[in-house]
């Protein structure tokens, strides 16, 4: 029962993602013939193929896909969704230290149930671990500290 | 004899210091990752694939090919010692290696998987030293047309061959391919697909997709569950199996290593499949069949050498052909490309050392994984306390730093938002995330020798079906997807695969 309705919406999806796909392909690229083929033909194609398997995969949607139980954490989705986001944002300002501890403090939050204490200590400790393996260890030249903290 | 002179030296290669040392990190970082639980081989070379990019080409694939064999290893160890597979293919080892360790035997248990495995990997690795040659004289042979046919039988076979839904999954290599062709058209120079970002004109980062797909949304799967790992640590006895126990692993593990040799080769074979091939085959040939389940010894030597050699086997088609058979070759053959080396068969006389290296490495690796891993089980054990909600920051900020690093712009982590939500998404619907990372790293291969075949033959595309060889692969791979339609074998696979 779960599964049909997945599998009806995954066919809904795949069908949407390669119409789009081909849509973008034709109206962006030259096409041309397939003798020489341009850099959209194959593209097109394939937006083709996977919206015909996405058609299929709607008409068939039967008790096949086997069902992952489980509903999804939306407090991890979230916050683990949002640590590259953050951490990319940082560490190109600030640098490091606070992008580290800002990801790791994210992070930490997906999962519940640990006092504020740990989260800060594994905060600490995986900031000096960083520094000390990729600035010292490795040597990647990331600053420590950011433009925006330097004077 | 060539392949002894070859073989002679990669060793010259591999045995330099620093790439032991790199096999041997390579072998330890993949075994401490590998028994953590819910981080399987592909998400663990994903992550630390960045850390390999400066090294030279051969000690990055050497370090590379190092974690795969410990994180297969490690996975192993927590299956016998508190039944959790940290990978599928150690899902069958769980099944008796655990019971042997309710029964106070977890030190031979673990004894025997290790010898086996020991064992299967040197008899695979000398497979991949006499098999890879002659396949790659023979794909150099191909011209874009055979290439192109083979590509599709490669990418249909490891569809049929792994897990999941079919329809599915082709649908999930065409997107692969889909996205692989994001970025500059080799024939005009065009930029294609990118929505307007400059930042993809080189393509999608091969690692983000990767460490998307696999590790963050197996976080996001894991953070679903409640954490319930009770784990008992038992006392580990002595390490010496009995001389009872060794005389019934000889048979098995002779089998399993034919088995896992042969079906490794095949592409979405590899390991998996392997192991349940050789424990259906020991449970027949067993004269006391009701004991697999309650501690065969067998149901451990057996599988055990079985995943080990298909997960070496699984080489040589990304070797000699530059096709990957499963995620991780794929991963592999993502690193080729980061060290600036187009994969294919004339990796093999263009790059002998590199080749070779690699090989004579994978001997050096699966005695180091033995020597160094029997005395630390116990420390390997402690990583299974670590709780969950350290791992997350630790995968998180290491993957990050390691994207951030080879990148050198932020863009990539942007992306890996995306990839790691769509992946989670992608899973919620049933779509296994390995057909899409192959699809994604053959994908330009298969545009280019598509468009070579089409200017060849003038556009005529019977091409394909009137050359003997093409229509040959092309004719394996319109039976394989008609046998997996057929209810008998459909129902069956589903069987087979569902433990998985």
């Amino acid at each position: 029962m779960i599964s049909k309705s997945k599998d009806r919406w995954a066919g809904i999806l795949l069908t949407a993602f390669g119409g789009a796909y081909a849509a973008l392909a034709m109206s962006t690229l030259r096409t041309g013939e397939i003798s020489r083929m341009g850099p959209g033909y194959f593209p097109t194609v394939l937006g083709f193929v996977m919206a015909g398997l996405g058609i299929l995969i709607l008409l068939r949607s039967g008790p096949d896909g086997e069902p992952r139980p489980g509903r999804p954490s939306w407090r991890g989705v979230v916050l683990i969704g949002l640590a590259p986001v953050a951490f990319g944002w940082t560490i190109e300002r600030l640098g490091m230290i606070p992008a580290v501890a800002i990801a790791t403090l994210l992070c930490s939050y997906a999962s519940s149930g640990i006092g504020w204490q740990r989260r800060v200590m594994i905060t600490i400790g995986l900031v000096v671990f960083c520094v000390i393996v990729f600035r010292y260890g490795v040597g990647l030249s990331i600053p420590l500290l950011g433009s925006w903290l330097q004077q | 004899m060539e392949v002894l002179s070859n073989l002679a030296l990669g060793f010259s290669v591999a045995f330099s210091v620093q790439n032991v040392l790199y096999c041997f990190l390579g072998a330890v970082l993949g075994t401490l990752i590998g028994v953590l639980p819910g981080v399987g081989p592909t998400a663990t070379i994903a992550m630390l694939l960045p850390l390999t990019v400066a090294l030279e080409p051969s000690t990055s694939l050497i370090m590379l090919a190092g974690i795969y064999y410990g994180a297969q290893y490690g996975g192993s160890t927590t299956a016998i010692l508190i039944n959790l597979p940290g990978e599928a293919s150690s899902a069958v080892t769980a099944l008796d290696g655990y019971q042997l360790a309710r029964q106070g035997r977890a030190g031979s248990a673990l004894a025997i998987a290790a010898l086996s495995s020991l064992f299967a990997g040197c008899v695979a690795t000398v497979v991949i030293a006499f098999a890879a040659p002659p396949l790659t004289t023979l794909a150099l042979s191909f011209s874009p047309v055979e290439y192109f046919s083979l590509m599709v039988l490669g990418l249909i076979a490891s569809v049929t061959l792994a897990r999941g839904s079919v329809l599915k999954s082709l649908a999930m290599v065409v997107m692969g391919v889909a996205l692989g062709l994001v970025g500059t058209d080799v024939y005009t120079g065009e930029r294609r697909l990118t929505l307007g970002f400059l930042e993809l004109a080189d393509g999608l980062d091969f690692v983000v997709v990767a460490i998307g797909i696999f590790g963050m949304a197996e976080i996001l799967r894991n953070l679903e569950g409640h954490e319930d790992r009770s784990v008992t640590t038992r006392k580990i006895s002595s390490l010496m199996p009995s001389l009872s126990d060794l005389k019934q692993s000889v048979g098995p593990v002779l089998r399993g290593t034919a088995i896992g040799s042969v079906l490794g080769i095949l592409p979405g074979g590899g390991a998996l499949l392997s192991s349940f091939a050789s424990y259906t085959v020991e449970k027949k040939l067993s004269s006391t069949p009701e004991q697999f389940g309650q501690g065969a010894i067998a149901g451990v030597a057996g599988p055990e050498s079985a995943n080990n050699a298909g997960a070496q086997t699984s080489f040589i088609p990304m070797l000699s052909l530059g096709i990957p058979s499963n995620p991780v070759m794929a991963l592999m053959i993502g690193a080729m490309i980061i060290q600036g080396i187009v994969p294919g068969p004339q990796i093999m006389t263009e790059q002998p050392n590199l080749f070779w290296g690699l090989i004579a490495s994978m001997f050096i690796g699966n005695v180091l994984l033995v020597v160094l891993n029997l005395p630390l089980i116990g420390i390997w054990v402690r990583l299974l306390d670590v709780p969950y909600h350290v791992l997350v920051p630790i995968i998180m900020i290491l993957s990050m730093i390691g994207i951030f690093a080879v990148a050198g712009n932020t863009f990539p982590l942007y992306l890996l938002a995306v990839f790691g939500l769509s992946g989670y998404l992608l899973s919620k619907l049933s779509f296994e995330p390995a057909p899409l990372l192959l699809g994604f790293v053959i994908g330009p291969l298969l545009e280019e020798n598509l468009r070579r075949a089409m200017i060849i033959a003038d556009g005529d595309a019977t091409v394909f079906v009137t050359r003997p060889i093409s229509a040959a692969l092309l004719t394996v791979a319109v039976i394989l997807l008609v046998l997996v339609a057929l209810p008998s074998i459909s129902n069956k696979r589903e069987e087979v695969f569902l433990e998985g």
